[in-house]
């Protein structure tokens, strides 16, 4: 309903011809809990520039990444008959989710050659890495984002950007259930012809909650503690199971 | 219904995890064994990253050895001197386990060595077993009974530091007690499994110990093995998850009770046969997956080269 009435505001808010670019998200943050399968979230903003005014290459496009993280590509050779890990490359900022929408101009068409064009996304398509296997740079950085891809956290086609009148638009992110937490943030770029007219960012966070929280910082920061915890709760729920075994 | 597991940070089914440690607490009930080397390659095979599943495992069989141990403990059934002996090699392979997966890990190289290990532990055993049983199953139909010596005399017998083990009625070296121990903790630290399907023939056939006293302290040393297994790899590593582990509890405590009172029902000559035959499918796949060319030859892993 909040996210209804904020539509309906914006909306009224934008005059007919020119508006103001203006960017917001349904949650700020995404909260991880036992039930987690995923959250859905929509990004909804006008603008600058009214749809179908002006020529074909016109519209928007949003890009949702984070948090970045060391991350290692590691390629299988066949040693003695059985596959192995054998060199990689290190990529030190490659960001673990990357989610990309656009409006209809854009969203049939490939996305690393949209993006390429308008200079987004050199950083998450082609990170940059740090040392290791050089010679095959290449096919380090495309195994990174198809492993991404296949593992459903780096898009692999667009998603819709969908335009409801000639300002406002909205679309829909999900979340899978395995997202990692973090900051991400959240750009949305405003195209007319070949150049970017208007940017802007903003941040979201992916936390963990509740008892799901309490158990992971529980185990990283005090690790021993949580150690003995966990062995003296497997030797309690024992002890009782071979107790109620003797009773029936 | 999804529940997401805080250290594993991926959701699964609790019906699914309840329904696997159910499946092989039956089998557990069954043939007497602990499960573990059924229950973690099930778990890399259900997609949770393998030093998860390594470390779960063993939290998990903290519980399962527990009631194990205190009922054959209240029948006199347990050798503890032998188990102190066999549990200060268990301690000590357990430590040296923990620190190899760690260095593992930061290879690179810690599936395919947990893999190995299952292909080569499995194949051995599985295939012991199903020789085993064939036999008993041959010598069942023949009607006649073998019988062997009381007492051989091989070489293990000459090593120094002899002990006497007066509930074993055993007046061997520790030296061999020691040394199966410490294979058995390495393997508990790197498979997430207590060992018993390598400990139990060790005990009967390399030290000689009576069938009455080698369930009990099996799963004496098994106890304490995998509570240290734990205890290092949440510090180490930061792998046990206690959520993932008490689901599997929850399933395999029912599991062990219908497997039981099924195991006093059934043929067990025949039901052997078949422990070993899902032993040796287990073996076969892994050694399946490792040998023929993956989908993709590249992986991720987080963290720095």
């Amino acid at each position: 309903m909040r996210l209804l009435a904020a539509i309906v505001l914006l909306a009224a808010a934008a005059p007919a011809s020119a508006a103001q670019f203006v960017v917001d998200v349904s949650e700020r943050t995404v909260a991880i809990t036992a039930g987690f399968t995923g959250a859905e979230l929509v990004v909804f903003g006008t603008a600058a520039q009214a749809q179908g005014s002006v020529g074909e290459e016109h519209g928007v496009i949003v890009v949702i990444r984070g948090p970045e993280q060391p991350t290692v590509v590691r390629r299988k050779e066949r040693q003695y008959g059985v596959w192995a890990n054998h060199g990689g490359v290190t990529f030190p900022e490659a960001p673990a989710f990357v989610w990309v929408a656009a409006s209809e101009a854009f969203a049939d068409r490939p996305l690393a050659e949209v993006l390429a064009r308008y200079r987004i996304g050199q950083d998450f398509l082609a990170p940059t890495p740090a040392g290791g296997d050089i010679g095959a740079l290449d096919m380090f950085q495309a195994a990174l984002v198809r492993r991404k891809q296949v593992n459903g956290l780096y898009s692999a086609e667009f998603g819709r950007v969908e335009f409801l009148g000639e300002h406002l638009f909205r679309t829909r992110v999900m979340f899978p259930a395995n997202v990692p937490v973090g900051s991400y943030r959240i750009e949305v770029f405003e195209l007319r012809d070949a150049n970017v007219v208007n940017v802007t960012a903003s941040a979201l966070h992916v936390r963990k909650a509740g008892l799901e929280a309490a158990v992971f910082r529980f185990a990283h920061d005090f690790p021993i503690l949580h150690g003995l915890v966990a062995i003296v709760l497997a030797l309690m729920a024992g002890w009782l199971a071979g107790a109620v075994a003797r009773r029936t | 219904m999804q529940i997401y597991l805080p250290v594993a940070e991926l959701s699964v089914d609790v019906f699914l995890l309840l329904g696997m440690g159910a499946g092989v607490g039956v089998l557990s009930g069954l043939f007497g064994v602990g499960g573990g080397f059924l229950m973690t390659p099930l778990l890399i095979f259900i997609g949770i990253p393998p030093p998860v599943a390594v470390a779960s495992e063993a939290n998990q069989l903290v519980a399962t050895s527990v009631s194990g141990v205190l009922a054959h403990w209240r029948r006199g059934a347990v050798d503890f001197k032998m188990g102190l002996v066999l549990l200060s090699g268990g301690v000590l392979g357990s430590a040296g386990g923990v620190w190899l997966f760690k260095l593992l890990r930061g290879l690179g190289q810690i599936d395919l060595a947990i893999s190995l290990c299952y292909v080569v532990f499995l194949g051995i055993v599985g295939s012991l077993m199903m020789a085993e049983s064939l036999r008993a199953l041959l010598r069942q139909r023949k009607g006649v009974a073998r019988r062997g010596k009381l007492h051989r005399h091989i070489w293990i017998h000459g090593l120094p530091l002899k002990m006497r083990f007066q509930k074993s009625r055993l007046y061997i070296s520790a030296v061999m007690p020691f040394l199966i121990g410490l294979l058995v903790g390495l393997l508990a630290a790197i498979m997430g499994v207590g060992g018993g399907f390598i400990m139990v023939p060790a005990m009967i056939y390399l030290l000689g110990m009576p069938t009455s006293m080698v369930a009990g302290t099996s799963l004496f040393q098994i106890l304490f093995v995998v509570s240290t297994v734990t205890l290092l790899q949440s510090a180490a590593n930061q792998t046990v998850d206690v959520i993932l582990a008490l689901l599997l509890l929850a399933g395999s405590v029912v599991g062990v009770q219908v497997g039981t009172r099924l195991g006093a029902r059934l043929p067990s000559e025949q039901f052997r046969v078949l422990l070993a035959a899902l032993v040796l499918a287990v073996c076969l796949k892994l050694l399946f997956d490792l040998v023929t060319t993956p989908d993709d030859l590249f992986s991720l892993q987080p963290g720095l080269l």
